[in-house]
């Protein structure tokens, strides 16, 4: 009888043994390690910025500049409901397209450029405003207040979104994340053009809310004893 | 053989008409695309509904109106002149194509810009503002900018307005005051 060489033994030994080595050789080395469970793939961490930074996207980049809480609105007239104020997002967008982009959607829930706190505004949100209205931030020109102004094409534009929000629902200090969504060009099936979908969070803003601007008291209002 | 050669010279003459055919073949952007009339400055030109006469065009700055001080990190390109609409009421679709962008009108100068709609037959005098980064005064495109004058956002079997400017040639000025919109009457 033929005596078995070593590679003969081995391709001998059944592929499921193979395979249950294999395992019990990685759960041995993961144990110490506290288990696959926390390893995180790199591939799925959102990037972090910082504000100021530029976050450079396929359809806007976006760079956060600041973000408070306000009694005094863009428009000059807006009255807050009571138990509601503003929380004031000031950004700088670029819009990367060809086309001039309407800043309408950028605090938009289902269409908007950024989301604050994984979804509690904008994109991904289904908060209402003081009226009971799915709430969307209402985008103001910071220069000269125009109400949803154009974003021409490579021309850096700094905006302010504007959101309702409960008085007691963030306070000055608290730290916000404001996720980045990008969208990507694709052809349009049903229009013509280049269309940009495929909405996808591109990176966080960690950030601290400030104090902005107080209305004063209008003396007029006053209760008079 | 030689029986064959008439029909083989056929045979290349057709194949060559079909290459030549196809080669000649219009896409549908030039089959649909819209009807140019070029503008010049001083000259009136009308499409099927848009009249437009081009006065002065320029850069600035910056831009006031009575009610409104239009400040820019970019450059205002500013087209004074009178447009009219002959048959219906319309909203004239201004934009300069810079290269492959699109810039539409501004919507920042509100009613101290033209734009708004007009009435059959009442022109109206003023002027369109843009607002264009500074980048495009130094690039190849900006020698070659394209302002159209149309009744939609893509024209299709219709007429548009083009006038061609190189904006490294036009005047620069700090501050205009933006000429009021108004109805052309005489």
């Amino acid at each position: 009888m033929a005596r078995l060489t070593l590679r003969h033994r081995l391709a001998r030994v059944h592929p499921f043994v193979w395979i249950g080595a294999v395992a019990a050789i990685a759960g041995l080395v993961a144990w110490p390690l506290g288990g696959w469970d926390t390893v995180e793939l790199q591939s799925t961490k959102t990037p972090v910025a910082e504000p100021g930074d530029l976050v450079a996207g396929s359809q806007f980049s976006i760079r956060v500049e600041s973000a408070e809480l306000t009694t005094v609105h863009p428009d000059g007239f807006s009255e807050l409901e009571p138990g509601w104020t503003w929380l004031r997002i000031e950004l700088e967008v670029t819009n990367e397209t060809d086309l001039t982009e309407f800043s309408s959607a950028l605090g938009g829930d289902y269409d908007g450029s950024i989301t604050i706190d994984e979804g509690a505004l904008g994109f991904g949100s289904t908060a209402e405003d003081s009226e009971s209205n799915t709430l969307r931030g209402d985008p103001y020109l910071v220069s000269d207040g125009t109400y949803l102004p154009d974003l021409q094409p490579g021309l850096p534009t700094r905006v302010e979104v504007i959101f309702d929000v409960r008085d007691d629902a963030w306070t000055i200090g608290d730290e916000l994340t404001i996720g980045i969504i990008d969208r990507f060009p694709y052809e349009s099936v049903l229009g013509s053009g280049i269309r940009y979908g495929f909405p996808a969070l591109i990176a966080d803003v960690p950030i601290t809310l400030e104090q902005g601007a107080q209305a004063t008291p209008d003396p007029d209002d006053e209760v008079v004893p | 053989m030689r029986k064959r050669i008439p029909a083989i010279l056929a045979l290349i003459g057709l194949m060559g008409g079909a290459l030549l055919l196809h080669l000649t073949e219009p896409s549908d952007e030039q089959i649909q695309g819209p009807f140019v009339t070029y503008a010049r400055f001083g000259e009136q030109v009308e499409g099927r509904n848009l009249t437009w006469i081009a006065e002065d065009a320029y850069l600035a700055d910056r831009l006031t109106s009575a009610d409104w001080i239009g400040e820019t990190d970019g450059i205002w390109l500013v087209i004074e002149g009178t447009i009219g609409s002959r048959l219906d009421i319309t909203s004239p679709d201004v934009s300069v194509l810079v290269g492959e962008r699109r810039y539409i009108v501004s919507n920042r100068p509100g009613d101290a810009a033209l734009g708004t709609s007009l009435a059959a037959g009442l022109p109206q005098s003023g002027a369109f503002v843009f607002e264009l980064p500074r980048s495009v005064l130094e690039s190849a495109e900006g020698t070659r900018v394209t302002a159209r004058f149309a009744t939609g956002f893509r024209v299709r079997l219709d007429s548009a307005i083009d006038m061609v400017l190189d904006l490294t040639s036009l005047e620069h000025k700090s501050t205009v005051a933006l000429p009021q919109p108004g109805v052309v009457t005489s």
